[in-house]
């Protein structure tokens, strides 16, 4: 409440008084910043050019002749890629909004109440992150197959919805909020889904930001589930049609590197503005400490 | 009197009780369905000898148990795997948290900073694999050439049996730490203001608050990324498979990467490489129930 | 609530239907044959053109083709039920592992105006197993050698090798050439392929990983081989003596003008004509130089029918692959390099460009083929070896394979330099042991 107040005042004194003594610190930031970002500009400036400009010693780093045209007009010829996004949007958020409500759901159970065989059920819950997904896809399939889900998005969404891994992260977000939060809320006689969702879910809100960034992110990249399930080629996603550029014996490096900038560019933009929204769990809390 | 204020106690308690369990059913049904009992499958398949062709399955007991352990490309894969965990672990925590306690605050730089951190865990792991390796080519490479520009000649990391792992690592770690950060930011962030104001009060400096304040605040998902992280690298598999194919000389071969290889380069394999994922299931399985205990003894500290 | 319950709907018939009508549309009254291979990458682009050009084609035979780098996980998971692709691409090699999946092909001789004399004996025996004809010939990538004629000219070479010591000469005299600015280096093997790898030390005259066979009983080939010790002896020198780069990636560099002299198989061949290095392509050499036409060491690809296929789709793939050998080529505007196939089979279009082996005798026996000297001289005689590894139809093939890719590593990385003959018994004594558990294994 009087809080925010207090906030803005320390941060504006903060950044008077140590604007000089965080400077070596931010050298060290973007040198950092560098060395991450060197490979991926290295691979975003490969789709200017063409494959034997990425062989050629010595190496450039920019480009010389501008193939950007010419790449983008054949990786666009040889793929659907209205199509192949609309099935990658689909299989994306379906797996991650229902997920998102769902795991939320439980990791705020196993933070939050006390139940007989907790334990146990968190570490049977865990226990599904143990497996290389190599050995259960068989099984998973014929499952899939026996529901006769295959080639649907059912069979695409169903199986990826919950996640041990996102029980896991709302849990810790859920368990990192004041303990007193929710009797204040029960005293006032709310209901228990009320608190769950008015107060506590809006509460993790950065934390649930993150868990639809990561969550989205992971389908778009996921090469092997959407492949098994879903063979038709109209259900294909775009990550599988731009694998299609990266050879086992021939190397299309100019095509693989635009394939894979084009695939780079939605997340990009969706995490740029995702952060917009991470400030909000705090901000419009009013926790008493 | 006494009697209905019990009964009323024990139902208020029941009610919470069976709350819990209905929030964890969605979730909980569809595990079940979709992980354990695949998982339960995979059990049934280490005990055959068999391959793609099920027809020619054949029970074979817990066979492919015992020649485990006389395998000596497993134990050595072991061995990889463990030296990769133990490598990759501390670092990536330590970058994460230290990068994740310099770029909570919401500034303009921060926010380009974390955008800029996070790029490398949108690109694909193909992706990552096929640029990395060009950039690091002994020759071709622009890292190489830079380097050689410094006067650092003849650098070979990927194809040297001595620092290709820690290549990997290198890697590996470029690739995940955006995870790490963005989930250590969004839990600084829901640490109370108050918390600090009052140890500012009591005079604590910038690295006291960050050790009294917000190391005991992210407690939780510190422990959740550093359980999930090793569960993660005790399984490595998809950067090393597609940055190094496990090469040079079997020296990135982690034991994924090796169960991966034996189920498809050889005709009845399935399920002994199936029985080798059961082994490092119990064993991931042990040490995950060891850091659940220690995490939930220091978290009711 | 009207609206999320319309949006409900509306997203549960997206899920359930998919986008069947797109199918059915394009497959209008014509038999859909699904066709997965793991052709990715650039000469994949010429199999889907190709493909296209027959879905034009073809009034009642429609192709939906998959290719994709996970095609052995498709395969393994959808097999068993019945709903993988009707026509797959395959190794000969991975017909023991596919076994009862694949379907019977004798009937294709009945069914299209294909005649299995027109076929090659000694590649058409790859594709039977106990009787049972499994395949037709899609692709025989044999290695070659490419050498650098710029710097062969520089150094000096006037003779391209022909035996391997030659290639050693060759190999030094270019690597001289090398400086501080641009490193070259005059050999270029792969440390990590084991086809490129074999290519070379079956030439040696090594016989296979393992020899021997049902009748007689298997025999592990590793030690108490003169050839086979000679051919590491070899490998290895050249990287001791820093003729030969550890790297992975030796295409890459070889497109830069820094190898002299390599072995890869056809699909090189694209990435160095766009890169302007100026190379020629010959046989791998042999010890003597002579007995060239013995060793056409290759990896056969064929076309195969799974169980998964109705009797109807399998015929209309069986029509497919007629058209393969029969129809015609891509014009020179649908290719990449402007070379105009059309009065070419797509089965000769595909061997003629990227200079893969045929067996199918009308089109080796044609004058187009025939005119390329590279495919002309890469014709093995009728005795020739043509498997790697193993004999055709062994058990242990792929375990034999792989365990190459392990040996020649650790040799190359770990065995002792300067090596003998000594050394190297020494030295594959575990492997050798490995390749008899195998042999214990399946036989």
């Amino acid at each position: 409440m009087e809080k925010g107040l207090v906030r803005t005042k320390s941060v504006s004194n903060v950044r008077v008084k140590n604007g000089v003594k965080y400077l070596p610190i931010f050298i060290m930031l973007c040198i950092f910043a560098f060395l991450l970002l060197a490979p991926l500009i290295w691979m975003c400036l490969g789709s200017f050019k063409t494959d034997t400009e990425v062989m050629q010693y010595p190496p450039k780093f920019f480009p010389v002749a501008n193939a950007l045209a010419e790449n983008w007009r054949r990786v666009l010829s040889s793929i659907d890629f209205l199509n192949l996004t609309k099935n990658t949007v689909i299989y994306a958020v379906g797996c991650t909004i229902p997920g998102m409500f769902v795991n939320a759901l439980a990791g705020y159970a196993f933070a939050r109440f006390e139940f007989k065989g907790k334990n146990v059920l968190f570490l049977l819950f865990l226990a599904t992150m143990m497996i290389p997904f190599q050995v259960i896809m068989v099984p998973l399939y014929l499952e899939v197959y026996y529901l006769g889900w295959l080639n649907t998005f059912w069979g695409l969404i169903i199986p990826k919805v919950a996640s041990a891994y996102w029980i896991f992260l709302c849990r810790s977000a859920f368990q990192g909020l004041p303990k007193d939060l929710e009797d204040a809320a029960r005293i006032d006689g709310m209901r228990e889904f009320g608190i769950f969702w008015k107060i506590m879910l809006p509460l993790i809100r950065p934390a649930m930001i993150t868990v639809f960034l990561l969550s989205i992110n992971n389908c778009w990249n996921d090469l092997l589930w959407p492949l098994l399930v879903s063979s038709a080629t109209d259900m294909r996603t775009l990550s599988n049609g731009l694998a299609m550029f990266i050879g086992d014996r021939t190397s299309e490096y100019s095509l693989a590197f635009t394939a894979a900038t084009v695939s780079m560019l939605p997340m990009l933009v969706l995490y740029i503005f995702g952060q917009k929204y991470f400030v909000a769990g705090q901000a419009t809390s009013g926790i008493k400490g | 009197m006494s009697a209905t204020g019990k009964k009323k106690s024990i139902s208020l308690e029941q009610r919470r009780q069976r709350t819990a369990y209905l929030y964890i059913a969605p979730a909980g049904i569809l595990l079940i369905v979709f992980c354990l009992i695949p998982l339960l499958a995979s059990f049934y398949i280490s005990t055959q000898k068999m391959g793609v062709d099920l027809s020619k399955a054949k029970f074979v007991g817990l066979d492919n148990y015992t020649k485990i352990f006389t395998d000596r490309r497993f134990l050595q894969s072991v061995t990889i795997t463990l030296k990769y965990t133990l490598v990759e672990i501390p670092l990536q925590m330590v970058i994460g948290v230290v990068l994740s306690a310099l770029l909570a605050k919401n500034t303009p730089w921060n926010k380009l900073f974390r955008s800029i951190y996070f790029l490398p865990v949108i690109a694909s792991a193909v992706t990552v694999g096929v640029t990395w390796q060009l950039v690091l080519h002994s020759n071709i490479g622009i890292f190489t050439y830079w380097l050689k520009l410094l006067g650092f000649s003849d650098v070979n990391l990927l194809n040297n049996t001595g620092t290709a792992l820690y290549v990997v690592v290198f890697v590996a770690i470029w690739k995940t730490f955006g995870i790490s950060t963005i989930i250590l930011v969004s839990a600084i962030q829901n640490i109370p203001e108050s918390l600090y104001e009052a140890s500012a009060i009591d005079g604590a400096g910038k690295i006291n608050q960050f050790f009294y304040v917000t190391l005991p605040g992210i407690m939780p998902s510190f422990w959740f990324l550093l359980m999930t992280r090793i569960i993660g690298s005790l399984q490595m598999f998809d950067i090393v498979y597609t940055l190094t194919r496990g090469g040079p000389s079997r020296t990135t071969t982690t034991l994924v990467v090796y169960i991966y290889d034996t189920a498809f380069n050889s005709l009845d394999k399935m399920g002994y490489a199936t029985a080798m994922s059961e082994v490092l299931f119990v064993f991931i399985m042990i040490i995950t129930v060891i850091m659940y205990a220690i995490m939930n003894k220091t978290s009711d500290d | 609530m009207k609206k999320q319950i319309c949006m409900a709907l509306a997203l549960s018939m997206v899920m359930t239907t998919g986008s069947a009508a797109l199918v059915a549309n394009a497959a209008e009254e014509k038999t859909t044959v699904v066709f997965w291979n793991s052709w990715t990458g650039g000469d994949g682009d010429t199999l889907e053109a190709l493909v296209n050009k027959f879905n034009e084609e073809s009034e009642d035979v429609y192709v939906d083709m998959t290719r994709t780098t996970s095609f052995s996980d498709m395969l393994q998971t959808s097999l068993p039920t019945g709903e993988a692709a009707d026509l797959i691409l395959l190794s000969t090699n991975e017909i023991n592992r596919y076994g009862s999946y694949l379907r019977d092909m004798g009937d294709i001789w009945e069914n299209t105006s294909l005649k299995e004399e027109d076929f090659s004996p000694a590649y058409m025996s790859m594709c039977y197993n106990d009787d049972t004809l499994y395949g037709i010939p899609f692709q025989i990538s044999t290695y070659m050698m490419y050498y650098n004629k710029d710097l062969f000219e520089q150094a000096g070479v006037e003779k391209v090798p022909t035996t391997f010591d030659e290639w050693t000469a060759a190999a030094e005299a270019v690597s001289a050439l090398s400086t501080d600015d641009n490193p070259i280096y005059g050999s270029g093997l792969f440390y990590c392929y084991n086809g490129q790898n074999q290519s070379v030390i079956q030439r040696f005259g090594t016989g296979y990983l393992i020899e021997g066979d049902e009748e007689n009983g298997f025999k592990a080939n590793l030690l108490e081989n003169q050839a086979f010790a000679d051919s590491m002896i070899w490998m290895k020198n050249l990287y001791d003596k820093g003729y030969n780069p550890q790297e992975q990636d030796i295409d890459s560099m070889m497109a830069a003008g820094q190898i002299g002299v390599m072995t890869n198989g056809g699909w090189l061949k694209g990435s160095l004509d766009a890169s302007g290095v100026n190379y020629g392509v010959a046989m791998l050499p042999t010890v003597t130089g002579e007995d060239q036409k013995e060793y056409a060491l290759a990896d056969m690809a064929s076309f195969m029918l799974t169980t998964s296929a109705t009797d109807e789709e399998a015929a209309a793939a069986q029509k497919f692959i007629e058209w393969w050998m029969t129809g015609s080529g891509l014009a020179a505007c649908e290719t990449t390099n402007d070379v105009d196939y059309s009065n070419v089979t797509p089965n000769a279009e595909w061997s003629i460009s990227m200079c893969y082996l045929n067996a199918y005798l009308p089109t080796s026996n044609s004058e187009e083929y025939q005119a390329v000297q590279i495919l002309a001289d890469l014709t093995p005689s009728e005795t020739a070896q043509v498997q790697m590894f193993t004999a055709p139809g062994n058990l242990a093939y792929s375990d034999a394979a792989s365990c190459q890719t392990d040996f020649v590593q650790d040799w190359l990385f770990n065995g002792p330099t300067d090596p003998t003959y000594d050394d190297v018994q020494e030295f594959f004594v575990n492997y050798q042991a490995d390749l008899e558990d195998y042999i214990s294994e399946y036989y």
